[in-house]
């Protein structure tokens, strides 16, 4: 009985710990968090910063690793650009997207590429920090001194499909995120890291607008 | 008397000619040329009306003789992984769009033409052609192969045929040390285009 006892206290410890992150404890007061999430991102008129991107592969024992430049603009431009390995910008403007590859531009409906709007969609939310009052995902909030940590499982079926999980590292400071990570399976992850963040510096329209 | 006989020798010198010019299952090298752990390359894919764009890994996995492709979006999204072991193609995952039995099928005969292990083929044949491309064709699984080399022995098209109406034709664009830097993939009667540029081997 008392080994079962033990085994029962160790399981609820082990899982205790999984649940919360080193160095974070839960957040007591949700409404308060989202309220101050929320106030910040209305008050975020445009964003650029650099990121690296690690997609981690580890049944295959693989890291891919992209680096590039991200802007924001208030309330639908979106500008990827991909530096390493490959020179590649992708821009969403009012719901056309462009790539420029190489030389090449070509131009679509965000309609025929259903996997790249979602995710566009909510990498954009999750950027910005709006995505706190998503109500696709069921969020499990945690915070230190510096940063909130959210996990996001989502609800949605259609979400459900893309990621398992998603962790997002916000700045309580500025209010964007500084880090996410997207499951689709515990050994097939991606890291999205941003730094140099700069908010609310003018962007002039001809960087989403590529030719 | 003398008539027949002469008929014969051109005849036996003439299919004695063809034979030499076909080797049968010479060692060939691999239809990509290189030797790799995995070759990363920037993928589009045009299939009707939509557009995909993103990376496709294509892994070796020594430890159980396999080969992995993986096909993912620019943020790193899986939309398709597949697998190649022991000649046979399965679909490890495949996310929405990818998960349509006619384009897997179509994606399977597009990687069957550069990544299968010749070992399994029976009966390859080799022709040496003097000022027209060298030739590797054979018959397998029931489909046809051709792959046409160039002067340094690099695959320089590929074409495979299922049937009057499905083939695949695959052109190599290869730097000077003949690594593939694109491939292109046409598929005849289907409006599939698929372009791999090459960015990263290891």
């Amino acid at each position: 009985m008392r080994k079962i006892r033990y085994t029962l206290i160790l399981i609820f410890a082990v899982s205790a710990l999984y649940a919360q992150p080193v160095g974070y404890t839960k957040v007591e007061d949700f409404a308060k968090m989202e309220k101050e999430i929320l106030e910040k991102s209305k008050n975020l008129s445009s964003l650029n910063s650099n990121f690296v991107q690690e997609k981690t592969m580890a049944y295959l024992d693989e890291v891919i690793v992209s680096k590039g430049d991200f802007w924001y603009k208030h309330p639908n431009k979106v500008r990827w650009q991909y530096n390493e390995p490959f020179e590649y910008v992708i821009s969403i403007n009012d719901n056309r997207f462009t790539i420029k590859d190489g030389g090449k531009t070509n131009q679509f409906d965000t309609k025929s590429n259903p996997a790249f709007r979602e995710l566009n969609s909510l990498i954009v939310s999750i950027a910005k920090g709006d995505l706190i009052s998503d109500d696709r995902f069921e969020i499990e909030p945690f915070e230190n001194s510096e940063n909130y940590f959210l996990k996001l499982t989502p609800k949605d079926a259609n979400m459900k499909n893309f990621i398992s999980m998603t962790e997002l590292f916000i700045d309580k400071a500025t209010g964007v995120a500084i880090k996410i990570i997207m499951y689709e399976s515990e050994s097939d992850y991606t890291v999205i890291s941003f730094s140099n963040s700069k908010l609310n510096e003018e962007i002039s329209d001809s960087i989403f607008d590529i030719k | 008397m003398k008539r027949f006989l002469i008929l014969f020798l051109i005849l036996s010198s003439l299919i004695s000619a063809n034979f030499d010019a076909y080797s049968q299952n010479e060692k060939v090298e691999s239809i990509l040329g290189v030797d790799y752990n995995s070759l990363l390359f920037k993928t589009n894919i045009k299939y009707k009306e939509h557009v995909f764009s993103g990376l496709t890994l294509i892994k070796s996995q020594p430890e159980d003789s396999s080969y992995h492709i993986v096909f993912m979006s620019e943020f790193g999204l899986t939309l398709m992984d597949l697998k190649y072991k022991n000649d046979e193609f399965e679909v490890v995952s495949a996310k929405e769009f990818f998960s349509h039995p006619k384009l897997i099928k179509l994606i399977f005969a597009d990687f069957r033409i550069i990544i299968q292990e010749l070992d399994f083929v029976k009966k390859l044949s080799y022709k040496n052609r003097k000022n027209k491309l060298n030739r590797l064709r054979f018959r397998h699984l029931s489909q046809k192969y051709i792959h046409k080399y160039n002067n340094s022995s690099f695959v320089e098209e590929s074409i495979w045929r299922l049937n009057l109406l499905q083939s695949v034709k695959v052109k190599y664009s290869r730097d000077e040390a003949g690594l593939p830097q694109q491939l292109y993939f046409t598929h005849s009667f289907v409006k599939l285009f698929v372009t791999l540029d090459l960015i990263k081997i290891k």
